[in-house]
């Protein structure tokens, strides 16, 4: 009885705000915010599936979703932002699965995407070592067979200096031009371990469209991490957490460092997406700043009850 | 007259394929590189000699015995068919030649005794473990130096170039390249020697090669008694001159009907230019050039030489004392697969093909940082670039033995330096906020956090660390708060081993926490 209760409460309230979105939304048209945080009937705010291959979860959680074609227009140009962070095979589980990074490029195509790029501003900023995590990562490959164009990121002439509105420490940045330039932005994070920012997710993996990471370290990570959010947020994100690393991250120290979790998730508001995936790796997101820092900036919802979230898992 | 042409011919079909090989190997594209420097390397004298002395059984060491061979056959033909540097001056006067009017040579006198002379010091100061002439005038390393500095900059420019037209049509197959680093002091050094031998090339053919060049005036000692040699034939000449002006080692006086083997670079220009087919390259045994005879060089030179032997095999003590004074403060680190600051020192030539070849730029070239001695050698410098793990470009490229080969197994484990972090400088010690820059490149698990009041604090354990400069390259204070020093004598470091992972109860078909 008690639960039945709850679930009549949730859908009034789900219906009110269904009610509230439509209605603002069509006061409020062409306001892409609007779009992106109001729940649209039938439609989810985050899509969790597991037990399959990347490729055949990523399937299902875009149909989950509503298609592709709800974020990529006919004739836009996507920029895809896939963890390509370290020189390690895809089973080290240091960078996102290129099986998944080929079936996102494939939907893009799909969706009338007039041109998809790939790229990552790798974590080592040595000279040549972007070239072999591109291709020791399998990436660039399996981008490239798809239709991607493959992007450098490794030198300073393709970023620019933008200021990050309202921040208090990541007040500008040099951020690369196809994040400027793209209509769509997606973002493609592999869900590890990392020993200094507890768990690396949505949010850590935007450090890779910037020039210079290292002001981040140097003035103050987790508050640059989630600051970078107010100048830009991807429209969407999917999140691989196939082989999920549970320690020694971000690098990995071996294959036994990794669990096979075969889960993918998929939101728009990437302060959402990054709580489930905290949930998920084990961790409590009131425990992590960055999120919080998020939280206080107003960059999405932390609280998962609030959201319309689909589930399936393959039996 | 024309089959005795096919000598010249040859000639020309050996040495431009050659020279654009070494002009790629120095490019330093990791692939072609490795391959070439494999194969192309085993001609050349100096690399060859360092490797007789270091590792005489090495296939590399094989080439010197060879090239002493053919030059007590033929002359000097390794100047004319093998030396990069040689056949960059032939090239330098051929273009000239084109641009401008024809070059005319003419007889010069012998500087056999400079020449000799500037030998006697080079293997005397290498018998004493001081390299630095050898490295300065090694034909091979000179050449390494002219075209990883200058020559490879002109085609990154272009390259880089050619990469902004491409991105427009968003073709990425190029990607930006950027020059390795030089000081000023070894950019200067290198323009300056290319410069010098510009204008030999230029006004006096092959002078360099005859006067200065330490290969040439070993290889001008064994030529004088070669079994073939360049004769002119008193009896058909008509003394045209035009053998003298053509020869670009200035080493035959027509009018004498002489050659002066010591010098002649077995070019053949002589025999395809004369007219009378009175120029003939015959057998001649016994029959050696009475030029100027260095009766007391040559006893001085073999002494030296005997010096050399000794000393190369013995440690020289001269090295073990210049060492010492550089560990008492951070001392140059040497690449994977040098064992330390002796082996290396003793062996680079300073070619810098492996400058030109790693692929981070961690190896740079220094002037004197191992001092006089160990003049060029390139060290590890960590400002640009780290060590990457799995590479072992430069030593499989290393031609002298400096750096020998290693697995990628090994070079894991092989510890070049340690690190130590200087906490008044660190981000995390002085902000007390997380950065973790050095843990994030750490490969090895040296580095890793410690929880101190919520706050993450880098640590060290050294028996981890390999030297890699992972973490110094990444550190975003200035100066660096975390740096590596060297190992003067490489060790071997321990393997991470971690942890027992906890039990995980990650059922995959558990329903998702939220």
């Amino acid at each position: 009885m008690a639960t039945k209760q709850h679930n009549r409460r949730d859908f009034i309230k789900k219906s009110l705000r269904v009610g509230f979105g439509a209605a603002s939304s069509l006061v409020l048209a062409k306001t892409p915010l609007l779009f992106a945080q109001e729940t649209v009937p039938g439609v989810p705010d985050l899509v969790a599936v597991k037990n399959n291959e990347p490729d055949v979860l990523f399937d299902k959680a875009m149909s989950l979703m509503g298609g592709m074609s709800r974020f990529v227009k006919k004739g836009q140009t996507v920029v895809v932002k896939p963890n390509i962070g370290f020189a390690k095979a895809p089973e080290m589980g240091a960078t996102t699965n290129p099986l998944l990074v080929k079936s996102v490029v494939e939907h893009c195509i799909s969706a009338g995407a007039k041109k998809v790029y790939v790229f990552d501003n790798v974590a080592a900023s040595s000279y040549g070592v972007a070239h072999t995590c591109y291709k020791k990562s399998g990436i660039e490959d399996a981008a490239k067979d798809r239709g991607a164009i493959v992007a450098p990121g490794d030198h300073e002439k393709y970023y620019q200096k933008v200021d990050v509105p309202g921040a208090k420490n990541l007040v500008s940045t040099a951020v690369h031009e196809l994040i400027l330039e793209a209509d769509v932005f997606i973002n493609v994070p592999v869900l590890k371990n990392h020993r200094y920012t507890q768990f690396t997710c949505a949010m850590k993996n935007l450090m890779g469209v910037v020039w210079d990471r290292m002001e981040y370290h140097y003035t103050d990570l987790e508050q640059s991490i989630a600051e970078f959010c107010l100048f830009k947020k991807p429209d969407l994100n999917i999140v691989d957490a196939y082989r999920v690393m549970l320690r020694h991250g971000p690098q990995g120290n071996g294959p036994e460092d990794l669990v096979l979790m075969k889960t993918l998730l998929v939101a728009p508001d990437i302060l959402a997406i990054d709580t489930a995936a905290a949930k998920i790796f084990g961790l409590e997101p009131e425990s992590i700043r960055y999120l919080q820092i998020g939280h206080d900036l107003g960059l999405g919802t932390t609280k998962l009850a609030d959201l319309n979230i689909k589930k399936f898992t393959y039996t | 007259m024309r089959g005795r042409c096919n000598y010249r011919k040859t000639r020309i079909g050996v040495s431009i394929p050659l020279f654009l090989l070494f002009f790629v190997l120095f490019l330093g594209e990791k692939d072609f590189t490795r391959i070439l420097s494999q194969t192309l390397l085993l001609s050349q004298f100096v690399p060859s000699l360092l490797r007789f002395f270091s590792d005489p059984g090495h296939i590399l060491s094989l080439g010197l015995v060879v090239i002493l061979l053919i030059t007590f056959i033929g002359g000097r033909i390794y100047c004319s068919f093998l030396c990069p540097l040689g056949m960059l001056q032939d090239l330098i006067s051929w273009i000239s030649g084109k641009v401008r009017v024809k070059k005319r040579y003419g007889y010069r006198k012998s500087y056999q005794r400079i020449h000799l002379t500037i030998l006697f010091c080079t293997f005397m100061m290498a018998a004493l473990g001081y390299l630095t002439l050898l490295n300065l005038l090694d034909p091979y390393g000179l050449f390494g130096r002219i075209s990883a500095h200058l020559f490879k900059f002109v085609l990154v420019v272009a390259n880089n170039m050619a990469v902004s037209v491409l991105e427009i049509f968003d073709i990425f197959n190029l990607s930006i390249k950027r020059q390795h680093h030089v000081s000023t002091s070894i950019l200067l050094l290198t323009a300056g020697s290319f410069g010098c031998l510009l204008v030999f090339s230029l006004r006096a053919g092959r002078l360099y090669c005859n006067s200065i060049c330490p290969v040439g005036a070993v290889l001008g000692l064994v030529s004088r008694f070669s079994l073939y040699k360049i004769r002119i034939d008193k009896s058909s000449c008509t003394s045209c001159n035009l053998c003298e002006k053509m020869c670009k080692a200035g080493c035959i006086k027509s009018n004498e009907g002489d050659v002066d083997n010591t010098r002649c670079l077995a070019c053949f220009d002589c025999l395809a230019i004369c007219r009378s087919s009175s120029i003939g390259y015959k057998f001649r045994l016994f029959e050696c050039y009475a030029g100027a005879s260095p009766s007391l060089q040559r006893r001085k030179f073999l002494g030296s030489m005997a010096t050399f032997f000794y000393t190369l095999t013995a440690d020289p003590l001269a090295l073990a004392s210049t060492q010492e004074s550089d560990l008492s403060n951070r001392g140059p680190i040497t690449p994977p697969g040098s064992f330390g600051l002796q082996h290396f020192t003793s062996r680079c030539s300073g070619c810098h093909l492996c400058v030109s070849s790693c692929p981070t730029h961690a190896l740079v070239p220094t002037l004197w940082k191992y001092g006089l001695s160990g003049l060029l050698q390139p060290e590890m410098d960590y400002r640009r670039g780290h060590c990457e793990i799995s590479c072992t470009t430069c030593s499989s490229v290393c031609p002298t033995g400096a750096i020998l080969p290693v697995t990628r197994n090994e070079k894991k484990l092989i510890q070049i330096g340690v690190v130590a972090l200087n906490k008044e400088l660190c981000v995390v010690h002085v902000k007390k906020k997380h950065c973790g820059a050095c843990g994030e490149a750490c490969p090895t698990n040296a580095i890793f956090p410690v929880e101190k009041g919520r706050v993450l604090f880098p640590d060290i354990n050294n028996s981890y660390c390999i030297g890699c400069g992972g973490c110094e390259q990444a550190c975003p204070t200035f100066p660096k708060s975390i740096k590596v020093t060297a190992n003067s004598v490489h060790l071997k470091a321990e393997v991470y081993v971690p942890p027992e992972l906890p039990v995980l109860d990650m059922d995959v078909k558990s329903d998702f926490p939220f």
